[in-house]
């Protein structure tokens, strides 16, 4: 029998070269592509690339274990069930606000901002109509209280088109270094706490010894805040001497309201420290 | 004639070529990423890159962090004549159990070279059986439900979308 293998050779140059050009096409492709999962740190990228396109790989089956990125690891969450419940929701993102809650069998209410804790339980996240707790190492969810239905997660205070509406001079009266509140108009603002949120957006000022103070994001222009002397970029240090070093300290001062007669406000504006006095009547 | 030939086995080798070395892996990697964009996350256990086919197993997707399927296996064969992927064992979470079916044995996703314009979808649920098409040409996906009563009655919101016919429900979509 005579075999023309150089004929046979061609042949097989030929089908060898179709395979080459897919190898080729399916290399070029692979550059373009993440070479690992997302947000996997890979310390030696060149070392695996190479791996990846190595000849005895190409032709041996593989079975490969992935290292789960760190970040892709979620923790399993818990209901929390410790007679907490969460009664609203004032978040500008799951990092920036704060929230309020009761224990069951008390009548007081708390305010917790992000890192505060309450039974151990340490405010990692708030979400539109949850939070995440931290204990032990372990992750706590808290859903809103059913029965409120939430309006609360705001990403920005409502703010009106219509001309700002001044407030009625005779609620406040600003005498020479003392403004006076009418009582009932001040309790207007402190029994409705969504007229407060629309009229103005606060901040906490963050250290790295935690809270410092609290700053005036917005003020609704005419609003009773703007006639009380506050500014945009105040920022608010103590009231009453009750220094606010967290969320629950301005809460401490929202509910000691109705039995003060005197407030007194330490703010920073700029570089100067200056105290605001306000008389209730 | 046998040019014709020549012609048409090159073009399967060069098909299987392309197919065996092409880097499915990162192409899934790509998936994921694309997906994580959209706070969709999937956590796959085990990938298993084989020439023609494609395993990923123990595979976990999240909803914006929050856990929401559980996959045990998708199997993926990519052949010249028959292309399936197969989902075997949906777990969905229990908090999605008003609105879908929380377990799901398989879905079964098919292309064959011999009905070029449609990708059939087979579903199987506890209680009922999906049969469906996807018209490339139309661009449209058939959806035709076969049920029990039970299933009526507890995944309303499913049945609400879908028209009743004389078999069962059938569900139309075109994009």
């Amino acid at each position: 029998m005579n075999i023309n293998f150089n004929n046979l050779f061609n042949q097989f140059a030929i089908f060898l070269s179709v395979v080459l050009f897919a190898f080729i096409l399916d290399t070029a492709l692979f550059v373009y592509l993440p070479k690992t999962q997302p947000t996997f740190q890979k310390e030696n990228s060149e070392t695996l690339d190479y791996k990846r396109y190595d000849i005895i790989r190409a032709f041996k089956n593989t079975t490969k274990k992935i290292q789960q990125p760190k970040k892709k690891i979620i923790k399993k969450q818990y209901n929390l069930n410790d007679n907490i419940i969460l009664k609203a929701i004032y978040a500008k993102d799951n990092q920036r606000g704060f929230i309020i809650i009761q224990e069951k069998h008390k009548s007081d209410t708390q305010m917790l901002g992000i890192n505060d804790s309450i039974k151990g339980y340490i405010l990692k996240q708030i979400y539109a109509t949850y939070v995440i707790f931290n204990k032990n190492n372990k992750e706590y969810r808290l859903n809103l209280n059913d029965n409120k239905k939430t309006k609360n997660f705001t990403t920005t205070p409502v703010i009106q088109k219509e001309q700002p509406k001044p407030e009625n001079d005779s609620n406040i009266v600003v005498l020479d270094d003392k403004i006076s509140v009418q009582r009932a108009y001040l309790n207007s603002y402190i029994n409705n706490i969504d007229k407060i949120w629309k009229n103005i957006n606060i901040q906490e000022v963050k250290t790295p010894h935690g809270i410092d103070g609290f700053k005036v994001r917005y003020i609704k222009p005419g609003s009773v805040f703007s006639a009380l002397g506050l500014q945009k970029g105040d920022i608010i240090k103590s009231v009453n001497n009750i220094k606010l070093k967290s969320y629950n300290d301005a809460f401490k001062v929202y509910r000691k309201i109705n039995d003060i007669t005197n407030i007194n406000m330490q703010i920073q504006r700029g570089n100067q420290t200056m105290e605001l006095n306000y008389e209730i009547q | 004639m046998k040019l014709l030939f020549k012609s048409l086995l090159l073009i399967v080798i060069f098909f299987y070529a392309l197919i065996a070395f092409m880097p499915k892996e990162n192409i899934y990697y790509l998936l994921q990423e694309k997906l994580s964009h959209r706070r969709i996350d999937i956590v796959t256990k085990t990938i298993d890159d084989k020439y023609l086919k494609f395993f990923l197993k123990e595979n976990t997707i999240y909803y914006m962090k929050i856990k929401a399927v559980n996959i045990k296996n998708i199997d993926t064969k990519v052949f010249l004549y028959d292309n399936t992927i197969i989902i075997k064992n949906i777990s969905i979470d229990k908090s999605f159990k008003h609105i879908v079916p929380s377990s799901i044995k398989n879905i079964i996703i098919r292309y064959k070279i011999t009905n070029p314009l449609k990708i059939t979808i087979k579903a199987k649920m506890d209680s009922a059986n999906l049969v469906g098409y996807i018209d490339i040409v139309k661009r449209k996906l058939i959806l035709n439900l076969k049920t029990s009563k039970t299933f009526v009655r507890k995944y309303k919101n499913i049945i609400n979308k879908m028209k009743k016919t004389p078999k069962g429900y059938s569900f139309e979509y075109k994009f």
